[in-house]
């Protein structure tokens, strides 16, 4: 490590000067829309400050409510499903078996895809009429009828995180395979002689020992889902009626769909501060871990 | 009494080894059930992409097609569709935003690793931080300044707004891997006669290029898959990128889902042959977080 700070300050000031006209600007610029009333189609209205009003219309909008609840469940569901199944995964592909190197391979697949792609070949899927799902679950007689999984407020969410389940978990499962491969046989061997049996050694040896893995991919999982917007809007761009609008697909149709830059700024405000409550909880394992590098 | 013990020890060996058997079984079994799952839509998107227009609507579905297989679709998709202009579009945007972004996060990764400033620890946590950011927040201001600035509707503007997220991510990575280089190598070069830039031209860098060739294609991965800037900036058929022009397939009244899924393949290729090169350092950068696609 050298001292000539000022050499240091002059490598990265080009990257920082990048950094701050494409995120630092905005945001700066986001803030500011955020206390204009901005109404893109209408611009004779000039753009008035208005203080908190853009604030107090989107909390006291209904839409913003339901919104906050769907990105919950969403991010929720979609957190608890890929760590448990990334865990199963990454458990099954630490036990040496022939076709090992294949299987791993192939789960790396949906990781791998384009996330447009994975989309959009889902949404192929669960197609009402011609889609190989519900042709599966009629043929296996789990439904009598076929689903019109998107089309259907019922059913839209949950098609929605299927797909977005399929393409998120390898991402936890390889994640969990390093970690469980960086623990010592000679553990599992002495809890062998100990009489410990194959959940106790989960639970006591496996888990204590992967747990600051654990969570950095939940924290990572809950970032990425919460913003995620690709499955969500090629999949539905939030509806039918709104099922499927979390906070993210909220503000970009406030802003692109009703053109109230100003509303959909306050509600993208709003967002970023919940994440940084999150990020400042969770964030600090992630990034101690980071900074050790 | 040791008669009966005699008998019990390899018949107990047996039993274990019984046990040890059905263990495996079952892990095979687990292992096939997850790598199904992970392949079908793969499947299904090829399937689909070899069917001929008859067979894709068929009732009941069929997961093989029924009328033979098709190469028509990958045709149609190149020559009635203007595939291999988004192709062109998305290879040039993704170039360009990985070749600045690259260079950019050398300079800063030099900075990071071999120089102690103050503030650096902060500076270098908010790149990790503003990955972990509503990029939707970034769209409204980002689309107003872009439209004052009269380059809406250019490569431009996908360029600027995709460093936001291929610059902080190649900083990030680039950073770790020249602190794993030792310092100590440059010092000798110097001993040598080298001055600092030449010693970190032709020592440090040349090391690092395997770090760098990682980071090149992530961010040009990122940058491929990238669909929410580029639907809201840009309207013109000509410029959009592959995300989009696959999206645009999605007509009002029915959609060609061959031709569709064909698109879908040759876009997934170049990424998952990038991938394939990439496999080794991906996964030890993965295995510390960060990227999740």
């Amino acid at each position: 490590m050298r001292h000539d700070r000022w050499t240091g300050y002059l490598l990265i000031a080009p990257a920082f000067l990048a950094l701050f006209g494409v995120i630092g600007y905005p945001l700066i610029r986001a803030f500011l829309m955020s206390l204009h009333e901005i109404i893109l189609t209408d611009p004779g209205l000039g753009q008035p400050y208005v203080g908190l009003a853009n604030y107090v219309a989107s909390i006291t909008n209904p839409l913003f409510a339901g919104a906050l609840w769907r990105s919950a469940v969403w991010t929720g569901v979609n957190l608890v499903i890929q760590m448990v199944l990334g865990l199963a995964i990454a458990l099954v592909l630490n036990e040496p078996f022939p076709w090992r190197g294949l299987a791993r391979g192939i789960t790396l697949i949906p990781w791998v895809t384009p996330s447009v792609v994975s989309v959009l070949t889902w949404r192929w899927m669960y197609d009402a009429q011609f889609g190989v799902i519900n042709a599966a679950l009629v043929g296996l007689g789990i439904v009598s009828q076929p689903v019109v999984w998107l089309g259907n407020t019922q059913t839209a969410l949950w098609a929605v995180i299927g797909e977005s389940i399929w393409k998120g978990t390898p991402f936890v499962a390889i994640m969990l395979l390093a970690a469980l491969q960086a623990v010592p046989n000679e553990l599992y061997d002495v809890a062998k002689v100990d009489g410990a049996n194959a959940w106790k050694r989960l639970t006591h040896i496996t888990l204590p020992l992967i747990l600051p893995t654990l969570i950095i991919a939940a924290t990572l999982t809950t970032i990425f889902t919460f913003n995620n917007f690709n499955a969500i809007w090629l999949m539905t761009q939030g509806g039918p009626l709104h099922a499927t609008e979390t906070l993210t697909i909220l503000v970009y149709n406030q802003a692109f769909v009703a053109f109230d830059m100003g509303q959909a700024t306050a509600i993208g405000m709003i967002t970023f501060f919940i994440l940084l409550v999150f990020v400042a909880i969770f964030g600090r394992y992630y990034i101690k871990s980071e900074l050790n590098l | 009494m040791t008669a009966t013990l005699a008998r019990s020890i390899p018949q107990e060996k047996r039993m274990r080894r019984e046990r040890r058997r059905l263990r495996n079984w079952l892990i095979q079994l687990a292992a096939l059930v997850f790598c199904l799952f992970f392949a079908m839509p793969f499947i299904w998107m090829f399937l689909t992409s070899i069917r001929t227009a008859g067979d894709l609507f068929t009732v009941p579905v069929y997961l093989f097609p029924q009328k033979g297989i098709t190469l028509q679709p990958y045709l149609d998709v190149m020559t009635t569709s203007n595939f291999g202009r988004y192709f062109l579009n998305s290879t040039y945007i993704a170039g360009v935003t990985t070749i600045i972004s690259t260079l950019l996060s050398i300079l800063a990764a030099l900075g990071f690793a071999r120089y102690r400033m103050p503030g650096g620890r902060i500076l270098m946590m908010s790149t990790l931080l503003s990955q972990l950011f509503p990029l939707v927040l970034l769209v409204p201001p980002m689309f107003i300044v872009m439209r004052t600035l009269h380059i809406l509707d250019t490569p431009a503007a996908l360029i600027i707004a995709y460093i936001s997220f291929a610059l902080p991510y190649s900083i990030w990575l680039l950073t770790g891997y020249l602190r794993s280089i030792p310092a100590e190598l440059e010092e000798s070069a110097m001993v040598d006669g080298a001055t600092r830039l030449g010693a970190y031209f032709r020592v440090t860098l040349p090391l690092a290029v395997p770090g760098i060739i990682a980071t090149f294609i992530y961010s040009f991965i990122l940058s491929w898959d990238e669909f929410l800037f580029a639907t809201t900036f840009i309207s013109n058929p000509n410029l959009r990128t592959l995300p989009l022009g696959l999206y645009s397939f999605i007509g009002e009244y029915t959609v060609q889902w061959n031709m569709l899924m064909a698109g879908a393949v040759v876009t997934t290729l170049p990424v998952a042959i990038l991938f394939v090169f990439l496999q080794r350092y991906l996964i030890a950068g993965l295995t510390s977080g960060a990227i999740k696609g």
